[in-house]
């Protein structure tokens, strides 16, 4: 330094010492993305360019912190510890590094297990505030990039498969500075527009893509909705935080897609079953129904024929009655016959035997009729009235009495009686 | 009264007059009606069953044909 007209002046290697001297207090972690990386070819380390979406950083390394980044580190995003410092030669800025992390697992995976960790402990992630996720869908909101291939995977397989459902995208930023206030702006709004269910998702990508959904408000937002909430973040490896406080974790979009429809899977398969069975069922049924039927019919149709059968066999008793009929009347006739002879017979022995009886009677008669017997010489003895006379009492001697004889009567005056002991 | 039975209960009736007219002491006018009535119960379960069967062998195909719409 040397002092001109009160000016004091610097040489170029005293301002760039003095320029070292403030930078080197400079101590901080970096991030950004390796955009070359050359070796110094006398010494071992090397010439790395950190860069972001708006600026670069020259920095130096030693070879053995490079190690963990593998052959070629160029396009690796890194966090690097280490102290803003100065070439003093050529005036050039750079960082020193000291230490190297990949960007994935280091530094973010931390503060990411240190907010799962938190949020664990407030119960964000609890059992008992997932919501139950409908069966049956037909509303339903996806949130996510429209048109990437999350989109379209998770159309494919919903709507794609049953139209039934219907879909509606809400577009959000999944990546980028943009992502977590894009987020928070449309997920409380599509929470109030009463879907069935919301699925959240986006494709895979390195722990800074799924930066957004690994933040904390966006987390604590997602586990706010009243909307039973499907996460799919990534590939079947990747996990984020909100998947953690969704409703239900789903690996992929397709993932969550089908978790959307296994419902409308299975009764398609039920139905599937059911038509195998209904048809089974019904050609069994037809089949045997069928069956039954000409069945029947052979047995009608034989029932038929019996009656068919009842003329034929009504003209051949006919005949058989003709044939008969004239030993009937002949052999009736004969029994007649004989009966009416016998009845004749017993009729004329029966007259005779009477004849014969009365015969004997009369003869019986004519013998013992009074008019005969007089005539054999007995009388009838009568007092004057003409009363007959039976006994020897009550007639006085001296009294008239009349006798009657065959041929004539007397009248005669009793001179004694004597009674008959 | 045989237009108002079901296929079932057509069916049951008609097993019944089988059963009935090969009844050996069957009275003969007894025995024609049955007959007639059990030749007239065979056509219409036989019309039933083939217009279901045609019903459901035009339905199934159908469902095959929209199934392999929508698969697609």
């Amino acid at each position: 330094m040397r002092l001109v007209e009160d000016r004091k002046i610097y040489s170029i290697s005293e301002a760039n010492f003095f320029a070292k001297q403030t930078l080197e207090q400079m101590v901080m972690w970096i991030e950004g993305e390796v955009s070359t990386c050359r070796k110094n070819p006398n010494w071992n380390f090397y010439y790395l360019d950190l860069k972001d979406d708006k600026a670069v950083l020259p920095c130096i390394a030693e070879d053995y912190m490079l190690q963990d980044l593998g052959e070629n580190p160029v396009g690796q995003k890194i966090i690097a510890f280490g102290n803003l410092s100065l070439y003093e030669p050529f005036g050039k800025y750079q960082f020193k590094i000291s230490r190297v992390e990949k960007a994935g697992d280091g530094h973010l995976q931390r503060q990411l297990e240190e907010l799962i960790r938190k949020l664990k402990a407030e119960g964000l992630f609890d059992i008992s505030h997932k919501k139950e996720i409908p069966k049956y869908p037909k509303r339903i909101c996806l949130v996510t990039s429209e048109g990437s291939d999350a989109w379209n995977d998770f159309r494919s397989h919903t709507t794609g498969v049953f139209p039934i459902i219907e879909l509606f995208t809400a577009d959000v930023r999944v990546q980028g500075p943009k992502s977590v206030p894009s987020l928070l702006k449309v997920l409380p709004k599509v929470d109030s527009q009463k879907f069935d269910i919301i699925v959240i998702t986006r494709g895979g990508g390195s722990l800074e893509d799924l930066a957004a959904f690994n933040d904390e408000q966006v987390a604590r937002c997602i586990f706010a909705m009243k909307t039973p909430t499907i996460v799919a973040i990534g590939h079947e490896a990747n996990e984020s935080l909100a998947e953690w406080v969704a409703d239900k974790r789903a690996s992929t979009p397709t993932d969550a897609a089908h978790i959307v429809i296994s419902s409308y899977q299975q009764v398609l398969e039920f139905l599937e079953g059911f038509k195998y069975k209904l048809k089974s069922n019904s050609n069994y049924y037809f089949s045997k129904n069928f069956q039954t039927l000409d069945h029947y019919y052979l047995r009608l149709q034989h029932a038929q024929n019996t009656f068919k059968d009842l003329p034929h066999r009504l003209s051949s008793i006919k005949e058989s009655l003709k044939r008969h009929e004239k030993y009937l009347i002949s052999d009736a006739l004969e029994k007649t016959g004989q009966k009416f002879y016998e009845l004749k017979r017993s009729t004329q022995s029966f007259l005779k035997n009477y004849t014969n009886i009365l015969g004997s009677l009369q003869k019986s008669l004519v013998l013992l009729s009074p008019k005969n017997t007089l005539k054999r010489g007995y009388s009838i003895t009568t007092d004057i009235n003409n009363r007959v006379i039976r006994s020897v009492e009550g007639v006085a001697v001296g009294s008239t009495i009349g006798i009657k004889l065959s041929n004539g009567r007397l009248k005669s005056k009793v001179t004694g009686k004597q009674k008959y002991d | 009264m045989t237009k108002d039975l079901n296929f079932t209960q057509a069916l049951k009736r008609l097993e019944e007059i089988v059963e009935r007219l090969e009844d050996p002491n069957l009275d003969l006018e007894v025995g024609l009606k049955l007959l007639e009535e059990g030749v007239s119960l065979h056509k219409l379960c036989k019309s039933k069953l083939q217009q279901a069967n045609t019903k459901i062998t035009t339905i199934l195909k159908e469902d095959n044909g929209n199934t392999a719409e929508s698969s697609n």
